[in-house]
Order: structure tokens, then sequence, then C-alpha cells
């Protein structure tokens, strides 16, 4: 029952406050908002016994990623909102329309699927969320995707280097 | 392993562990002060009460009864959470740090920690990120100038800062092959502390933590001379000192962490096991010396200097450690 109450209690809070994200008009309460989406997030990863995923998502993302938004947001300062009509204001009646067949969608999906839980009773898992079985995961089940990741990220911060620089030496030539 | 406690148990050690923690940092900064008038060659507090043993008292009083004051600027609601999230986040730290064995009272089964999670080193991380929201926050919501730069000072430092020490102890977690705390502990004694075979990690992770903690020569999101107080100009009273209180609750969490990690936690000789306690006691008094000894002696960093050091010289010597300390752990531990 506890764990019910604690999963509607996150579950609402990650809805409404993802539902924040999209409708402040305010970047730095947007911002704010999403920390609210990761951690009640992380509170559903904790209740589906993954601590490990958990802590992460609270140090990665809310600790490091919303940090570097609000450092933008907080430099670039605030704008004052725009006045005028909505020029996508004709295509709200489309919007709405694809949202809604978007939802009916996904609940047709839910209610047609078999996850576990839903009609029969709770299937264990079994240890996947625990620090030891995600890095069993990694380095022996799938080692090469986890190595090709790597790669791939190394690739990424070479790039990002070469393209600072780049501008870099472009500013000391002004 | 899992100790099952009542839960009225676990209430009481809880307010316990809260109004000790809360308790040690008044005195805390009255030793700053004593100490730092030391260092410069005078006496410090030694007024109120036994030889000044009274001055935090009379400092809560004093703040409590000043004007509680929001700006017209400020954003209300933010300027009100801003404190509170940062106190939150810090106290809830000391739980997960280990003071002691297991033990027996009244006929319960009883721990001493607060508790013992998997992912115990990982959750203390996660709190100190969160914990920082409370200064970005706090300063842009004061919708001042000084405050913002400030705020924004902390968000660049704090991510600098928190890559080196996730990197500085990752060598501790290989060689006690755990994330629990207590775990780490229990290797510790079975071992050596792990000072001695990591002695780079507890370097850099003693500066990344001086920088995690906002401390002198890394206070540049409250330098007072360049930003008047950073994200700290516009709070007054009560919620100045919340603040406060979160700063040095920070420095005796991440002391805490120090001595379990490096230093053996509560591993000591002499003392019989229900006053184990002591030695962690002890062990993060050293820290906390550490910290104002530092602050007594060195001068603030300028910011690129701040940036440098973090990226080009704790990063890379955290990562060398990580490399040396895999190598080695993968040829001579053997696989359980």
């Amino acid at each position: 029952m506890g764990e019910r109450i604690a999963f509607a209690i996150a579950a609402a809070g990650a809805l409404g406050c993802a539902a924040g994200v999209v409708t402040l008009s305010n970047p730095f309460r947007a911002a704010v908002s999403l920390i609210g989406t990761l951690l009640s997030v992380a509170v559903l990863f904790l209740l589906a016994a993954a601590p490990f995923a958990a802590a992460i998502q609270v140090i990665v993302y809310a600790g490091a990623i919303v940090v570097l938004f609000l450092f933008v947001i907080a430099y670039l300062g605030e704008r004052p909102p725009r006045i005028g009509p909505d020029p996508m204001g004709r295509w709200a009646f489309l919007m709405a329309t694809g949202v809604g067949v978007l939802v009916a969608l996904g609940l047709i999906g839910l209610l047609r699927s078999h996850l576990p839980g839903m009609r029969a009773a709770f299937a264990e898992a079994g240890d996947i969320g625990s620090p030891r079985a995600i890095g069993m995961a990694f380095v022996d089940t799938h080692s090469l995707v986890f190595e090709a990741t790597s790669l791939v990220l190394l690739i990424a911060a070479l790039g990002a280097v070469l393209l600072a620089r780049r501008a870099v030496l472009g500013e000391r030539g002004r | 392993m899992s100790v099952h406690e009542p839960f009225w148990l676990m209430l009481i050690k809880a307010g316990l562990l809260a109004f000790t923690v809360i308790t040690i940092f008044a005195y805390v900064m009255l030793w700053e002060r004593k100490l730092l008038g030391r260092f410069q060659a005078r006496y410090g507090p030694n007024r109120t009460g036994l030889v000044g043993y009274m001055q935090p008292l009379a400092d809560v009083v004093k703040l409590i009864f000043k004007e509680d004051f929001v700006p017209r600027g400020a954003n209300k609601v933010l300027f009100h959470v801003a404190p509170v999230m940062a106190i939150a986040c810090a106290v809830t730290g000391i739980a997960i740090i280990p003071f002691g064995t297991t033990g027996e009272l009244f006929g319960h089964e009883f721990t001493m920690y607060g508790t013992d999670l998997s992912v115990g080193v990982l959750v203390l991380f996660a709190l100190s990120g969160l914990g920082f929201y409370g200064m970005i926050l706090g300063g842009w919501a004061s919708g001042n100038k000084y405050s913002l730069l400030g705020a924004a000072r902390t968000a660049a430092q704090l991510v600098s800062y928190e890559v080196a020490m996730g990197l500085s102890i990752i060598g501790v977690i290989m060689i006690a092959q755990s994330l629990s705390l207590v775990d780490i502990v229990n290797a510790q004694m079975n071992s050596v502390w792990y000072i001695l075979c990591q002695p780079l990690g507890f370097a850099v992770f003693v500066v990344a933590a001086v920088a995690e903690t906002n401390r002198t020569p890394f206070d540049l999101p409250e330098a007072e001379s360049e930003l008047v107080a950073g994200y700290l100009t516009e709070y007054g009273g009560l919620k100045f000192a919340i603040f406060a209180m979160a700063e040095y609750v920070n420095m005796i969490v991440l002391s805490g962490l120090g001595a379990t990690l490096f230093l053996g936690g509560f591993d000591g000789p002499w003392l019989p096991q229900w006053l184990s306690w002591l030695w962690l006691l002890a062990k993060i008094f050293v820290f906390l010396f550490l910290f104002i000894w530092l602050r007594a002696t060195l001068p603030r960093l300028r910011y690129d200097q701040l940036m440098r050091f973090g990226w080009k010289v704790l990063l890379p010597l955290a990562t060398l450690n990580l490399i040396v300390t895999a190598i080695v752990v993968g040829i001579f531990f053997q696989n359980d």
C-alpha cells in the first residue's frame, strides 16, 4: 500500500512538473520544474528496485546537466515575454488533434499489453538494479555495445575540443 | 547482514543524529572563530559565558530577532525555499556516515549508523549536488546582480570539482569492492586504512572537498571583496543563519565521508566497541581543523586559476590514480 501511495505521488509529480517544463514561459522556472521531474523519476526508479539508476539520475541529470542549463539561463538573463499573437496559433487545432491521437494510441497500447502486474501477479524481476548487476551487464553481457559507446563518446569529446579550438583560434585572429 | 530495527528506534536515532550534527555545527563555527583568532595572533570570542562558549547561543538569539527581509525584485517562493533546500540536503547526508557497529538496546537490535545503503557513496553525491541548488536558486531568486554572479560561479565550480571528487574516490570503491560505507569501513578493519594505498586519491579528495564546501581558497561564490557576499547578499536573519548552517553541516558530512573512506571511519584501537564513534569524531575534527587552517593560511584563487586547477591538475591526477588502481586491482585481487 505504501509503495502505491509513493508511486502515485511520484508519478503525479513527474507528470505535473513535466507539464510545467513545457508550459512555463520563464525559462528559469521551467528548468526548476525539470529538476522536479527528474527527482520524481528518481523516486520511480527507487520503487522499481533500481537504486543505482536513481542515484545516477540525480547526480548526472539533476546534479550536473540542469545546473549547466541554469548557468546558461542565468548568464543570458531574463528576456521580456514576446507580445502579439502566437504565429503558430492557426495550427492549434491540428496540434491538439495530434496530441489527442497520440494519447489515445498510448492508452490503447497500454490496455492491450500484458505488462507484468497489469492483470496477473507481479513477476519477480531478480537482481537487475544493483551496482553489481549493472556492472556485470556492462562488462560481461553487453561488453561490445559498452565499448562501442565509449568509442563514440571519445569521438564526440575530441570533436568538441576541435570545434572549440577552431572558435578560439578564430577569435584570436580577429 | 541487514538488521531489522523497530520504527521508533529509527526515529529516535534520526532525531539524535540531526540534533548532534546541528550542535556540532554551532561549536565548529565558534572554534573556527577562536582558531582564526589564534592564527592571527589575537584571542577570538571569549566574552560570552565561560571563555566564550555561550557565543553560538547568543548569535542564534540575535539572528532570530533580526528583521525577515525580502527584496522587492525577488522571486518570493524560491527565495524562501532555497535555504530550506540547502539545509535539508546537508543534514540528510549524515544518515549515511556509519559511526559504529551493530549492538543491542532493551532487547532490540540496533545499528550505529543512520542507514546502510548499497549505493551509499552515490547518495551522498546526489545530496551534495541537490544542496547546491539551494545556493543557485537563492542567488537567482534574490534579484540582485551580485547574487546572480555568485549563483553562476557556484554552478561552474560545482560541475568542475564534483567530477574530480567522484573520480578520486573510485579507487577506494574498487579496493573495497563496495559502494556501501559500512562495507568500506569493514574492509579497512580487515586490511589497512586506505590513505596508505590511496595517498593521491586522498589528496585530490581533500582539495575537491574544500572546493565543494565553498571554503577559502575556493570561496569564489561568496567572495566578499568582489561580490559583496555572492548568493548570500540579500539574505539576513534566520535565512542567512540557515545558509551558514548548511555550509558547516556540509563540511562536517564531507569530513565524515573523508574519515570513512580514507581514515578507517570509526575504526581505532583502545576504545570499547560502543565508544567507537569517538574515533570518528576525532577524525572529523582533524578534517575540520584542516579546513580552518587552510582558510587562515591561503588567499582566494582567481577565477581562471580555479577553473584551470580543477580541469588541468585535479582531473588528470584523479584519472591517473584511477587507472593505476584499476590495473593493480585487476592484476593482484582474486575474483570472488
